[in-house]
């Protein structure tokens, strides 16, 4: 058996996944995709604290692994609020429309 | 047999997140996102993380992605007032950027961070994962509580209708 299976290769795809969630949040404009590669992420981040768990044997990146999800859902939460209460006033939810504190010279 | 599992669970995570961002409408995104964080579990199991796995599922993929399909049939956005993907040059860079972001933080990560070696076994049933959240971590758990509470009256606020 050559190939191995090792925390450094979960490590690897968190970083992968942390690069699709920024890549996600450079180039949509839709504010509730914009929440989603958030959560994305989040949930890269979550892995890369797993992983190190593993690698160290220390559970408690599993703890902090809980705090980061309840971090997720408390943004998700007012996020979702703050789209809903945009939407109601200004009938769109693309982030480059909402352009009332932009300069306008 | 671990190899293939993480072989299979770590394409499909890709794919799946790779779908959650090029998604023409946010409820395939949002669908295509539940997939993901369930792939996500699967990787969880692999590394010993079962409860995190079990939690992951239920109040990530049970919940939070459930909260976003709830707020995007609320809004129940017209195909005509959402605007087809386009590109620009910005955001080719913005991708190219993103990917090399990445790149750096595994190389970082290999540089600093993860020696080799295959880990260790670790014990994190829900007794020992409670039992350190609630000594070690006492501090970061009640805080936390705080934000949630914080993150229940907000939506309430921002939810009234005298928004004008």
């Amino acid at each position: 058996m050559s190939f191995q299976l090792l925390p450094a290769h979960f490590v690897m795809l968190g970083a992968l996944l942390f690069g699709i969630g920024t890549a996600g949040a450079i180039i949509r404009r839709n504010a509730l995709t914009l929440l989603m590669s958030i959560e994305l992420m989040l949930n890269a981040a979550n892995l890369v604290f797993i992983a190190y768990a593993k690698q160290y044997g220390d559970p408690a990146g599993h703890v902090i692994a809980f705090f980061v999800m309840a971090i997720a859902a408390a943004e998700a939460a007012v996020g979702l609020a703050i789209i809903i209460g945009v939407f109601r006033t200004r009938q769109t939810i693309e982030v480059d429309e909402l352009d009332a504190l932009r300069d306008e010279t | 047999m671990d190899i293939a599992v993480f072989v299979i669970a770590a394409a499909g995570l890709l794919v799946t997140a790779g779908g959650t961002i090029m998604a023409r409408t946010p409820l395939k995104g949002a669908l295509s996102l539940i997939v993901a964080l369930v792939f996500l579990s699967v990787l969880f199991v692999l590394l010993d993380a079962s409860f995190v796995a079990a939690m992951q599922v239920l109040v990530y993929a049970g919940a939070i992605l459930v909260l976003f399909v709830f707020v995007i049939m609320l809004l129940n956005l017209q195909p005509g007032t959402q605007r087809p993907i386009y590109f620009s040059i910005s955001k080719v860079l913005g991708g190219l950027a993103a990917l090399y972001f990445s790149a750096r933080i595994a190389e970082g990560a290999f540089r600093f961070g993860v020696p080799s070696g295959v880990g260790k076994p670790v014990v994190a049933t829900v007794k020992v994962v409670g039992e350190l959240m609630l000594s070690q971590y006492l501090f970061a758990f009640e805080a936390i509580g705080v934000l949630l509470l914080v993150a229940i009256v907000g939506p309430v606020v921002l939810g009234l209708k005298r928004l004008q």
